[in-house]
């Protein structure tokens, strides 16, 4: 899976955070299994 | 009524005849009438300042050539027509003005148009039309309970284009927080990609505007404004619009055609209904509808099809400009991706 630029991607196991600032192929893994992209910060409605 | 007929003499009589004429009803949020054969008589030059800084929306009726119409707020040909958006005008006078006033003082670019919009939108939650909506329907109908974890976006590759689908056919893809913060997150990850994008909606529709049964649960009117911007699918199509098609068909509502009208191409199906129901709500246009429908179709359009609330079908939507394209719904997917490899 390619890295997205501007995505940041966490560890599932401990609390480590990438930020991709130049995207490329690769996959990013952190203790031992792939590293999730983050979602976005839930925000509430606006209307 | 909130509604004003002006006599075309005094019309012709200038500025001061004018403001003695609406002297008793200042101060109201009111649509002011003006007959085209009182502008044919008047100084124009004396005329205009008045029109661009009145504040009380100006509807023309009549024949008039094209610069006498675009210096007035909204323009029809006839009085029938004129009637109509005046009823529609008196279901919520205060949005119906705030909308006619912010097109008019429209700043330029695309982002201070969504601030100005995003700011009016929030004065007007904190308003007595939105407040008198809200306290109608808390009897009538209840919040939505749906609690479907389906996903509310897909994205594929398609043909070689990127297709974005909103996946939420049941309720004719309306756009609920869920996802406002899927499309959302789709988009912006497509803003560091390159080519051709297609917006379509599975289903019978293509996006019928938000979700009404989350309406009114915004926590503050000043801290939704903020919301509004920090997710705002307006700034994030306009990221995208030159490399983008939407195609529409059925509900074609609020942020439904707002959006879209970002967009380099919009192809409708035939069966498309396209309409601005803000003002039944006592709001404007809240996700872009502001600044990307004058700039295809201009203030007037804009403000015709909010204040009359009924939809317009494909065709007239075309002749407006509001889309491109009418064609058979059989033929929409095929004719979206042959406008994206136009692109």
């Amino acid at each position: 899976m390619a890295n997205l630029l501007g995505k940041r991607y966490v560890c599932a196991e401990c609390e480590a955070t990438v930020l991709v600032t130049k995207a490329g192929e690769g996959a990013l893994a952190c203790h031992g299994q792939a590293m999730e992209p983050a979602t976005a910060k839930p925000l509430p409605s606006s209307d | 009524m909130p509604v004003v007929d002006l006599d075309p003499g005094l019309v012709a009589a200038g500025p001061a005849a004018v403001d003695a004429a609406l002297a008793d009803r200042i101060g109201e949020p009111l649509l002011v009438r003006i007959p085209a054969d009182g502008l044919a008589g008047a100084d124009e030059g004396r005329l205009r300042p008045w029109l661009r800084t009145a504040p009380v929306a100006t509807l023309g009726v009549g024949e008039a050539p094209r610069a006498a119409r675009d210096a007035l707020d909204c323009w029809v040909g006839d009085a029938a027509t004129a009637d109509r958006l005046a009823d529609g005008f008196d279901r919520a006078p205060l949005a119906a003005l705030t909308a006619a006033l912010l097109v008019r003082a429209a700043p330029t670019g695309v982002w201070p148009g969504l601030v100005a919009e995003s700011t009016a939108y929030s004065m007007l939650q904190g308003g007595p039309e939105f407040a008198a909506w809200r306290a109608a329907r808390s009897t009538t109908a209840p919040a939505s309970t749906e609690a479907d974890n389906a996903p509310r976006v897909r994205v594929h590759a398609e043909h070689g284009h990127t297709v974005v689908t909103l996946t939420r056919p049941a309720r004719h893809n309306a756009i609920d927080v869920r996802m406002r913060d899927e499309l959302d997150a789709a988009l912006g990850a497509l803003a560091e990609t390159r080519g051709p994008v297609i917006l379509r909606g599975e289903g019978p529709s293509w996006c019928s505007g938000g979700d009404l049964g989350e309406f009114a649960t915004f926590p503050d009117p000043v801290g939704a404004h903020v919301v509004r911007l920090t997710r705002s699918l307006a700034g994030r199509v306009h990221a995208i619009e030159r490399r983008l098609v939407v195609a529409v068909h059925g509900a074609c509502l609020g942020a439904g055609i707002e959006l879209a009208a970002f967009a380099a191409r919009v192809v409708a199906a035939d069966d498309a209904r396209i309409g601005l129901p803000e003002l039944g709500l006592g709001l404007v246009p809240g996700a872009g509808g502001t600044v990307s429908i004058p700039r295809r179709a201009g203030r007037a359009a804009l403000l015709r099809l909010l204040w009359a609330g009924d939809p317009i079908d494909a065709h007239r939507a075309r002749r407006w400009g509001l889309v491109d394209e009418v064609v058979p719904p059989s033929r929409l997917v095929e004719r979206s991706h042959e406008l994206a490899a136009e692109l």
